[in-house]
């Protein structure tokens, strides 16, 4: 067995590098390494001829600000902004490539399916999961309009407003966003909003209001350069967000801190920090007992380094603290925990010294300290919420939080989802992180809004049990009867066959749409086409440090075509496809009047020279409706009214305000960097004392985890998926007691794990399938369509560990079949991550893993007929009770070899 | 555990340099062993003054791994197309009419458009010697495969220019030695270790790629 590979050959090599290692450092120390772009000004100038446009890219949710370059109408490229304070005048691949998929296979026509769905008669299509030319019919802009708000009005008619689904996106402006909101909940009075910050961020969400009563990320990207230890809870951030990832690495090259990764995996990110220093860069190997792991860490502060326990702040700022330190005390030392997390005991007692450190140097300074990021993987946990909140105990635990460098931070996955969450564009919120269920809220937004306060009541009284999972159950069992999908795609839920697609075949769709080939197109019924990033007038993002960025762009879409020739209005000016916003007023207005609303006064918006409609008056609309929250924006008119500077100018001139800004003086300095405790900037009526919860204090509690008759629990959960009548939300219990115990909705066959195929029976599933992103790609939709991210990884891909791949008789390249009780797709195997020729190979499974990243689900084709990669027909539906958020990265799953590469 | 090696610097000067003597003493003797004149009377004659007309500006053909030196090279292959048959990779072309005349028919790689994965099925399968066996497994491919090597221009480096790119890193099979990360996914490029594969040159997506495979001059 022990065959020389080049792995082992390596490691000989490895002890003699060493040393060359260490001087390599030194060498590397004496030159700066600042970003190289900073160093030499003018590298940018704007080539004539050129058009720039201030926006922020349109990929991860670190927010990057970007300048978009048109020549004529056509976008032809992006630089980084060489003037902004979160990437520095840097940028990753992925955000200089984002222009190019903006012109490739586009719809520009208004397209309605011959047969198709209608919830007024009962009639189901029978051609849904076709996008193929014959299916559709071409129609003016006009008709489907009308089309669809008269089906949507009759279909509230008959079956009431919560019929109606929506299905948004993070990609959206926040003024999109925010009308989303107000025309499901304002206009349609329906409660089933749901969008894919669900399947992204609701369990940070629900954590930063458990612990701290409002859903707001309390630090900035500043706060890395001031930290004095950092970790990344379920996060590969060298892939994903690769600008923090740079920044922490830069900060730890210069000041030596120690850093952690808690992934399953040896990744990029591990990688890179060893690089630096492999003698204080940590890497946990978790697979779900991230709970347990900070519990014990908490134990160890507590038992061990007393001092950094931060009493006097407890005792005046937080609840719950006592039963917390009572509880992780009694039952959760690394030796109590090592069962559950594999850690050895002196590896948590490291972690914890280096916590207790940093926490020392951050108290002494009065900034820096620990800061803990974590990523989507984290919160895609049936404990998600707990998940988070135990990250957040241990830093209230300690003070490690709100003061300059030390702070749990969550890293977005979309470039907008901070809007999403502010807007409350999900079931059950409001916008400005405030309830559904608090009266005197609704009737302030009712009053915004311009609608009668108790067409909010009614909605307040409606449920949408199972959030996302749930709009889609109860679509199978007929209780939501139409959908509108908006610039989200329906592949990013979990188990597409069983769960998602029979879900959309019964519905009525509405897709708003750019791609003519999303897989979306296979279940619409009418399909809009839309404008996208960069074709805006205008709008803005907010980024994971609540900083507000505009995303200007041409204010020009691709002309709309009717019967093969561009459309004109009925003023015979030319129609365009227009941005999301602007159809969601269109047929906001529409269907207010058919229900005898009026649709003007709830969407009193101006439109601009191009036709689009103003999004800043949306936006002021917005900043005047935060007024008293703990999202307060009015500052930003004030300064407008004492200035004279738009809203969005002054935005553009401050590259960012981070929210909130309620006085003139803060929205004039670039809004609150920091919340909470030792928040710099205080204002009167500030609505609450140093935390968000109604007493003005944090809460902490103990998140339990406790793997005894594990598998009785996880059994109960097989059904879902698997029997066509089993529904999570007629089994919340069930997940309760998931969530309760800290388990996984599947646990693999592991004593199956390590044997060759044939001593594998057919109905075991041996092995964890991990699901996650690759780097080079951003999502689903246009990185797999841009020529370089295209072209740098195709295929996808099956990261094996060597023994597994022996044991299946399965060679490096091979195509492999990786099947789960729902499902199977297919890949090419990766095996041993470098030594790998399957590009591109940077990560390291452990023995009984495998991973594929979801980019690449469609990018074969988005078609059913030919379509093997979709990794989320094999994920698995149970969700956290209170986040909604799926746990669907970490399955049981079985491989078999199909063909040689 | 690190494998990053000495000369992390390495730069266009140092991959420019002559080839250390080790590998040319190996190639001398490999060349030894070739000219054992069983294949020595393809096409022999003529080859005066080819390696150094076809090397002279850096054009030379970047020849499938295993390859003899050039001019042994060229006199050995019979032009049997065998190594690009078995290709699972379709990298391998073949010189047409537009080449010169001593290597019409022999085969080559452009890695900027599909470069080598090292599989070696066509040495594995070369029936003249003028692709030399090597173990697709072999633990040190380095010391083996010499199809030219990488040259690095940080002027034009995406990440050297303010872009955080690295997939050229992500791209080489001989990763974190022959290209191992800096800070801000800069590639550092160490020649000692680079097969010419061409898997760097093929990700670089900056035009003209920043990274391009040379060959190694052997004449």
């Amino acid at each position: 067995m022990s065959r020389f590979t080049r792995r082992n050959f390596l490691k000989g090599t490895a002890a003699g590098a060493g040393l060359a290692l260490a001087s390599g450092l030194v060498a590397c120390g004496e030159q700066k390494n600042e970003l190289a772009r900073s160093e030499q000004p003018g590298v940018t100038g704007k080539p004539a001829g050129r058009t720039e446009y201030q926006a922020q890219c349109p990929y991860c949710g670190v927010g990057c600000a970007t300048l978009i370059q048109a020549e004529g109408e056509r976008i032809v490229g992006m630089v980084p902004d060489q003037q902004s304070s979160v990437n520095k005048g840097v940028q990753c691949i992925k955000g200089l490539t984002a222009w190019e998929p903006t012109y490739i296979d586009r719809v520009t026509q208004c397209l309605v399916r011959k047969d198709m769905t209608d919830p007024e008669t009962g009639h189901v299509s029978e051609t849904k999961g076709r996008f193929d030319d014959d299916v559709w019919r071409e129609v003016t802009y006009e008709e489907a309009s009308k089309l669809v708000s008269e089906k949507i009005a009759a279909t509230i008619k008959m079956f009431g407003g919560n019929s109606i689904g929506l299905y948004g996106s993070g990609q959206l402006s926040l003024e999109g966003q925010y009308l989303e909101n107000k025309f499901m909940k304002g206009v349609i009075g329906s409660n089933t909003i749901e969008a894919n910050a669900r399947m992204c961020m609701t369990s940070a969400v629900t954590g930063y209001f458990k612990a701290l009563g409002s859903d707001t990320p309390p630090g900035c990207y500043e706060d890395i350069e001031l930290a004095d230890m950092i970790s990344f809870f379920g996060h590969n951030p060298r892939e994903s967000h690769p600008i923090v990832f740079w920044r922490v690495a830069d900060h730890k090259k210069k000041n030596g801190i120690p850093t952690l990764v808690v992934d399953p995996r040896r990744t990029a990110s591990v990688q890179g920090l060893e690089a630096i220093d492999p003698s204080n860069s940590y890497h946990a190997p978790l697979i779900n007992a991230d709970i347990s792991f900070l519990n014990s860490i908490g134990h160890v502060l507590i038992k061990e380094h007393n001092d950094v326990i931060a009493y006097d702040f407890l005792k005046e700022n937080v609840d719950g603290w006592e039963e917390y330190i009572a509880g992780v005390s009694e039952r959760y030392s690394p030796e109590q925990t090592q069962s559950m997390t594999g850690l050895e005991p002196e590896f948590v007692r490291t972690i914890a010294g280096h916590w207790a450190d940093a926490t020392r140097k951050g108290n002494a300074r009065g900034k820096g300290g620990v800061i803990t990021f974590w990523g989507i993987g984290y919160n895609q946990s049936v404990h998600g919420q707990h998940n988070v909140w135990s990250i957040i105990n241990l830093h209230l635990l300690t003070g490690n939080i709100g003061r300059p460098g030390a702070v749990p931070f969550s890293m977005t996955g979309q470039p907008n989802a901070m809007g999403e969450r502010l807007t409350g564009g999900l079931t059950g919120r409001l916008p400005f992180n405030i309830g559904l269920e608090n009266e005197q809220h609704r009737g302030w937004m009712a009053k915004n809004w311009n609608i009668p306060q108790a067409d909010l009541d009614a909605v307040a009284g409606l449920q949408n049990p199972g959030y996302a999972v749930g709009m889609m159950e109860r679509a199978i069992k007929g209780e939501v009867k139409a959908m509108f999908l908006i610039y989200a795609t329906h592949i990013d839920l979990p188990d597409t066959h069983n769960l998602v697609r029979r879900a959309l075949s019964k519905t009525f769709n509405v897709v708003q749409e750019i791609y003519r080939h999303a897989p979306n197109n296979l279940y619409a019924d009418v399909i809009i086409p839309a404008a996208t990033w960069g074709e805006w007038s205008n709008g803005l993002y907010i980024n994971s440090e609540r900083r507000l960025y505009v995303t200007d762009g041409l204010g020009k879409g691709p002309m709309m075509q009717y019967d093969g020739k561009d459309m004109v209005d009925a003023s015979g000016a030319p129609m365009r496809c227009k941005p999301d916003m602007d159809i969601v007023i269109d047929k906001g207005i529409e269907i207010a009047n058919l229900l005898g609303k009026d649709g003007h006064a709830i969407f009193p918006y101006p439109k601009l020279e191009n036709g689009n409609y103003d999004s800043e008056e949306v936006f002021r609309e917005f900043c005047r409706a935060s007024k008293g929250t703990d999202a307060d924006l009015s500052g930003i008119l004030e300064v407008e009214a004492q200035q004279g500077r738009s809203p969005y100018q002054q935005i553009r001139e401050l590259r960012g305000i981070q929210w909130p800004a309620p006085t003139f003086e803060i929205a004039l300095k670039g809004g609150t960097k920091r919340r909470y405790r030792e928040q710099e900037e205080g204002w009167e009526d500030k609505p609450y004392g140093v935390f968000r919860r109604e007493n003005g204090k944090a809460l902490m509690g103990v998140c339990e985890q406790d793997y005894t008759n594990r598998r009785e629990h996880i059994d109960k959960l097989s059904k879902f998926g698997t029997d066509p009548d089993a529904f999570t939300i007629d089994h919340i219990d069930e997940l309760k007691a998931i969530r309760d115990h800290g388990l996984t909705p599947e646990l693999p066959d592991f004593e199956y794990a390590d044997r060759p195929s044939t001593q594998v029976p057919a109905d075991k599933y041996p092995f964890w399938l991990l699901l996650g992103v690759v780097y080079e790609h951003f999502h689903t939709a246009k990185t797999i369509r841009g020529a370089t991210t295209r072209r740098l990884v195709p295929e996808q891909y099956v990261e094996l560990h060597p023994r597994d791949a022996e044991n299946h008789g399965i060679q490096d390249g091979d195509w492999i079949r990786v099947t789960t009780r729902r499902g199977s797709y297919e890949g090419r195997a990766q095996i041993d991550g470098a030594n790998s020729k399957i590009r591109p190979a940077r990560n390291i499974v452990q023995p009984g893993m495998i991973f594929s990243p979801w980019n690449l689900s469609v990018a074969d084709s988005a078609d059913p007929k030919e379509n093997k990669w979709l990794v989320n027909a094999v994920s698995h539906r149970a969700w956290d009770p209170i986040s909604g958020q799926a746990d669907f990265k970490k399955l049981a799953a079985k491989i078999e070899r199909v063909k040689a590469g | 555990m690190s494998k990053r090696a000495p000369g992390l610097e390495a730069d266009v000067a140092h991959a420019t340099s002559p080839p250390k003597p080790r590998r040319r003493e190996f190639l001398k003797s490999a060349a030894v062993i070739g000219s054992l004149a069983l294949f020595a009377r393809v096409r022999v004659g003529g080859l005066e003054g080819y390696v150094e007309a076809a090397t002279q500006n850096g054009n030379a053909y970047i020849r499938p791994p295993g390859a003899v030196d050039e001019e042994e090279f060229v006199r050995r292959c019979i032009r049997c197309h065998k190594c690009g048959e078995n290709c699972t990779n379709s990298c391998i072309r073949f010189v047409g009419a537009e080449g010169p005349a001593e290597a019409r028919g022999t085969p080559y790689i452009v890695p900027r458009e599909k470069a080598c994965v090292l599989c070696m099925k066509c040495n594995n399968n070369c029936p003249s010697g003028a692709l030399q066996f090597v173990d697709a497994d072999h633990p040190a491919l380095w010391e083996v495969v010499h199809m030219g090597t990488a040259e690095l221009d940080k002027n034009i480096c995406n990440s050297y220019q303010g872009y955080i790119c690295g997939v050229c890193i992500r791209a080489c099979p001989i990763g974190d030695l022959a290209l191992s990360a800096d800070l801000w996914e800069k590639p550092l490029l160490n020649p000692d270790y680079c097969v010419g594969c061409g898997l760097c040159e093929q990700s670089c997506f900056h035009m003209p790629q920043a990274l391009r495979i040379r060959n190694r001059g052997r004449a």
